[in-house]
């Protein structure tokens, strides 16, 4: 009976594959455990935390590395691997002494003078060494140096005001296992954080587990976290709504007042820093005309967009940056508005050299919310007479195209965590004139100017006039037009207790308990 | 199907047989009153999507955000959507985007894996063979896998789901064709003409590939389904058409997210087009098919 | 020509098959837009890093060079590292492959359990009512977007009846709830294949019964349903199975879909990442290793069609 025999194989594999999947499958979440199952959209870029990283390497670095100093989910600093705020001897020196007994993970030992030393060195590049994208925030510095294993001392070539925010997002990596690991340390991470790495499962999960060594008593609370990626809306809500997992980052706004109403489960929601923007290429057709970038800007209805695309889940862009934003606190008064005004778009339509309306194309990420405000932008701006195409594409394409200059608008977000909290740093990181937006006239040289001024100003009143100087120019020039501020949100099932949702949505999980 | 060329006397000759074989074909398509059921269906939607721009109520891309998100009504038939554009004027041009989209990537794919098929079939040999393999080679990919990748590279645009779509079909229909042709080669009628001396091209087109067309229209009518799920498969993947063109698969893509919220109507509508029209092509696929078989006709 | 020389034969005939597919797939990825290198830096990168990884991973070589290094490499079964991970494209395949298998595997259980009955008795009483209402749910089937079905249910019978998790991959916390969290998409998936595998089994079962040997069974007075179940099932069935091998590139492209919505660790949902992301070797290896199955599966299923009927022609 050859065929009798022909099935019976077939079955036996079967049951084989189905046993061995039982047999190899993880065997991590023991029920009486602690693990906090988070769910976010898309997965990490990198964990190595200097090479500078998308928004969930951010929140895995957040729980995995120790900077010097660190901001708490209320953009306070504190003290973190330092034993306290610098000694500044003056403008230019600071010195760090550090906290005894930090241990990396993996065994590879306290956390020295070298290690801090070695970590910055890494990041900016010294000798031959090509640096990471984090040493545009180190370029003021001139040398780190061990005085002795727990003493740091940072001399700057000029005075930096941003330096403590620096030392924020220059986390500090345990020298031995970078140089042992090499490449790898990016999928292989280790750090000083209060929990340490257990498994990266590409585009799946990522998983942490607690360190037992952690310099700070009772911290963390978790006996892990189990991050999941879920990169669509619709499930990545229901997955809460059902309980599989037990919190979620970035609620997507249409899902907002039905999860506020859903029992057991608490929303999280501030005024986020992730602003989103269109960017103008200054040097091509017709954005080479300022009042074409005006009529578009005055064009766009900021408030709708907030109120019908972001169901009130995002706030209505005056400028790059928000006025709670450290260290600037308060726009001048008499400050542009770029507001809605189709009258004035129109205006400045006809005193543009192309007064009977134009086209152009706008690219954009395929994904998430950014097609939909577009969409709503498209009718706005047929209004008014000018015709948007939206041209959504991968990010690694747009972003290629950019770098070459290939490109008439974009339309992107970027979020202040990205950077750190410094006012400066989001404006400098875009609007130097070679760069994105090729501003590359006398008003783009003036405002990167006043930039430089002001990074180099530590005088905060100074400080206040030259970046309001700076922000005249932009809001009158307007390389880029700012169109909301999207609100940092999480939802969470009420089991989770002691945590906060933060201003730029990175997330500390550091004391948060599961009930 | 053509006229009968009267003067050429192998068609001719063959002409009264055949319209008795047609009336046969029309009264056991009748009988099949599944596959009337199937041709009305298709006929309707054929009808919504050609005179779309007339019968719609509004511009399907007009904007309404004060009215946004609301269920059907007597303003609005079927509901708005996120931006308060008319649901029902979005489906009917979605009607006429999805059903060109289907038809005519299925006519390009007919064209070429008709050319193809029928050389192969008829040539024979080492012809044969080399198209056969390149066939076979796109045969071997999963047809949407293959459609994502070949997307991938041209982007997405209502003309290059076409591409695509028809790219994928080819072997299909020049499979479909080849067979066919085999079969017919061995016809009297064919070795006939081959007796007689005319040319080659005349004798393919003529006589056999006329006598083809009943399968690979059987094949090419289920294949116009298979392409417009296809295309609601690319634009929910986000590969497909680009927004605002409304097409079903974007209506539906654009509608899965706000299922959660009990909206239902930007999901059920163009999903019920989607399965209305489907079912439609596929019972006349099938109505077709069993009343060309001679073999089933008589049982 | 016997079983065996017919096995050969088949198996040389792939070889073109598969120099053609590995052809295809190559030119395929390295038409498509976009600079790998900046996919994995991230736009913040300077031009000098995304040089030097250009350079690194060969994408500057002359494209006949980067085949030829690729082509050589798959023959020893390497297919490469993922750009962004560094990791090697056949591990992350395996470890994709037990949710797809299983998915998959299910969706086939389910499809059949549902078709095979309907199939037969549709069958039996051609043009009945019964025959009627199950051509149009099978039909139904095939009709609807299986995404679409997908997502329905999860709404249904995850969120508003809380019956089922809305899939994800549950093994880790033991073999029930796997099971369980593969109910939806295993029905979601299964429904189409079901259809197809009711119409096979249906036109299968016509066939039978118009056979001669039938009659036969009939005029040796064996009773009608010791016909059917003797003869006329058991014939029907075996051309069924091995036929809707032939489909499994359908069940392929389904799981794609399926696995995004039901968040499945799949290979499906792999190469949607994969290709947001501009992973070109992760892209290669999977649309090989799909065209792979589909192609070892095609064999298969004729090498078993030929073993099971031996009257077959070997040509």
């Amino acid at each position: 009976m050859k065929r009798r025999e022909f099935l019976k194989t077939t079955g036996v594999t079967a049951a084989a594959l189905f046993a061995g999947d039982v047999l190899f499958s993880r065997v991590v979440t023991a029920q009486d455990k602690k693990i906090l199952q988070v769910a976010v959209s898309s997965d990490a870029w990198n964990l190595d935390v200097r090479k500078g990283t998308d928004v969930t390497g951010l929140n895995i670095c957040k729980q995995l590395y120790n900077g010097l100093m660190n901001y708490d989910p209320d953009g306070n600093m504190f003290a973190d691997l330092a034993e306290a705020a610098p000694e500044q001897p003056d403008d230019v020196t600071y010195i760090f002494k550090l906290r005894k007994g930090v241990q990396f993970h993996g065994g590879y030992g306290e956390m020295t003078a070298e290690d801090v030393v070695y970590s910055f060195d890494t990041i900016r590049g010294v000798g031959d060494q090509k640096g990471t994208f984090l040493s545009l925030w180190l370029r003021p510095l001139d040398k780190a140096e061990a005085i002795d294993s727990h003493t740091v001392k940072f001399t700057m070539k000029s005075p930096y005001g941003d330096f403590l925010d620096a030392c924020t997002l220059c986390k500090i990596v345990s020298k031995n296992a970078s140089e042992e690991r090499g490449k790898d340390f990016t999928r292989q991470p280790i750090g000083t954080g209060p929990f340490e790495f257990v498994e990266w499962v590409k585009d799946d999960h990522i998983t942490l587990k607690r360190f037992d060594d952690y310099f700070t008593e009772g911290v963390p609370s978790l006996d892990g976290v189990y991050v999941q990626i879920i990169p669509d809306d619709t499930v990545k809500v229901t997955n809460l709504i059902t309980g599989q997992v037990d919190m979620i980052k970035e609620i997507p706004p249409r899902n907002l007042a039905q999860l506020k109403q859903t029992p057991g489960i608490v929303v999280g929601q501030r005024t986020g820093t992730q602003c989103e923007q269109l960017y103008f290429n200054c040097a091509v057709e017709p954005f080479n005309d300022v009042n074409a970038r005006r009529a578009v800007s005055y064009a766009i209805d900021r408030e709708s967009i907030a109120e019908k695309v972001f169901f009130g889940m995002a706030q209505p862009a005056k400028a790059m940056l928000t006025e709670e934003q450290m260290p600037l606190k308060k726009f001048s008064d008499d400050m542009v508005n770029v507001n809605y005004d189709p009258e004035k778009a129109k205006g400045f339509l006809k005193a543009s050299s192309m007064p009977d309306g134009f086209e152009f194309t706008c690219m954009t990420t395929g994904q998430g919310w950014f097609v939909e405000q577009l969409t709503v932008m498209q009718a706005n701006l047929a209004e008014v007479g000018i015709t948007m195409h939206i041209e959504p594409m991968e990010k690694s394409v747009m972003f290629g195209k950019m770098r070459e200059g290939d490109y008439t608008a974009v339309y992107e977000d970027l979020n202040a965590a990205y950077f750190g909290y410094g006012a400066a740093t989001p404006a400098l990181f875009y609007t130097p004139p070679e760069r994105w937006l090729n501003w590359k006239d006398d008003a783009g040289y003036a405002a990167d100017e006043l930039l430089q001024k002001f990074v180099t100003t530590l005088d905060v009143n100074e400080g206040q006039v030259i970046f309001n100087q700076f922000l005249d120019i932009v809001l009158d020039q307007l390389p880029y037009t700012q169109v909301v501020f999207v609100d940092s949100t999480d939802a969470w099932k009420d089991s989770v207790t002691d945590y906060k949702t933060s201003l730029p949505n990175d997330s500390m999980w550091w004391n948060t308990k599961l009930g | 199907m053509a006229t009968p060329d009267l003067a050429d006397p192998l068609v001719a000759e063959d002409s009264q047989p055949r319209r008795s074989q047609f009336r046969l074909f029309v009264d056991a398509f009748i009988a099949n009153r599944l596959a009337v059921v199937g041709l009305v269906l298709v006929l309707i939607a054929v009808f919504a999507g050609v005179t779309a721009d007339w019968i719609a109520p509004q511009d399907p891309n007009a904007q309404n955000l004060s009215r946004r998100l609301e269920p059907p009504s007597a303003d609005y038939l079927l509901g708005t959507d996120q931006y308060g554009r008319d649901l029902l004027s979005r489906i009917l041009h979605g009607t006429q985007v999805s059903l060109a989209v289907g038809f005519f990537s299925i006519v390009i794919a007919s064209g070429f894996g008709v050319l193809f098929g029928g050389i192969a079939g008829y040539l024979g040999g080492i012809i044969d063979d080399i198209v056969m393999r390149i066939m076979d080679v796109f045969l071997a990919f999963p047809a949407l896998i293959l459609a994502i990748g070949i997307l991938a590279v041209l982007g997405p645009s209502v003309g290059n789901v076409i591409t695509v779509i028809a790219v994928v079909s080819i072997p299909q229909i020049a499979r479909v064709t080849r067979s066919a042709v085999l079969t017919q080669k061995e016809e009297e009628y064919v070795q006939a003409a081959r007796v007689i001396g005319l040319p080659v091209h005349v004798r393919l087109f003529k006589h056999v590939l006329l006598n083809c067309l009943a399968p690979i229209t059987v094949q090419a009518t289920l294949l116009v389904a298979w392409a417009i799920l296809t295309e609601t498969a690319l634009s929910f993947l986000g590969l497909g058409v680009r927004p605002p063109t409304p097409t079903w698969g974007t209506i539906l893509f654009e509608g899965k997210d706000y299922i959660l919220l009990n909206i239902w109507w930007m999901s059920l509508f163009p999903g019920i087009a989607i399965m209305l029209t489907m079912l439609g092509l596929n019972f006349l696929g099938d109505g077709l098919r069993d009343a060309l078989d001679p073999k089933v006709r008589t049982d | 020509m016997n079983f065996w020389q017919y096995l050969v034969k088949r198996l040389l005939h792939s070889v073109p098959v598969f120099i053609g597919i590995s052809l295809v797939v190559f030119s395929l990825i390295h038409l498509i837009p976009g600079d790998p290198a900046i996919a994995v830096l991230g736009e913040q990168a300077t031009d000098e890093e995304v040089n030097a990884l250009r350079e690194e991973w060969h994408l500057n070589d002359p494209l006949w060079q980067q085949f030829g290094i690729w082509l050589l490499n798959i023959v020893q079964g390497d297919l490469g590292r993922s750009l962004h991970t560094n990791q090697p494209v056949s591990e992350i395949i395996a470890s994709r492959l037990p949710a797809t298998a299983i998915l998959s595997g299910i969706a086939i259980v389910v499809s059949l359990m549902i078709a095979i009955p309907i199939g037969i008795i549709s069958a039996l009483k051609r043009n009945s009512w019964i025959d009627h209402v199950a051509r149009v749910v099978a039909m139904l089937g095939v009709s609807i977007p299986n995404f679409w079905l997908g997502i329905v249910f999860i709404i249904i019978f995850a969120v508003h009846l809380g019956w089922l998790p809305p899939g994800g991959y549950h093994f880790s916390k033991g073999f029930w709830a796997g099971m369980e969290g593969m109910i939806l998409p295993a029905v979601a998936l299964g429904a189409a294949y079901a259809a197809i595998t009711t119409r096979m089994m249906r036109s299968s079962m016509l066939e039978v019964l118009r056979q001669e040997y039938i009659e036969t069974a009939r005029a040796k007075g064996l009773t009608e349903p010791r016909v059917i179940r003797l003869h006329a099932v058991k014939n029907a069935i075996i051309p069924t199975i091995t036929v809707i091998g032939m489909q499994i590139g359908y069940l392929l492209s389904g799981a794609v879909l399926t696995e995004t919505i039901f968040f499945m660790p799949g290979v499906g949902r792999e190469l949607i990442t994969a290709l947001s992301k501009r992973d070109f070797p992760i892209i290669q290896g999977l649309i090989l290793f799909f065209a792979t199955v589909f192609v070892v599966t095609s064999i298969i299923v004729d090498l078993s069609y030929a073993f099971f009927n031996p009257k077959i022609e070997y040509s």
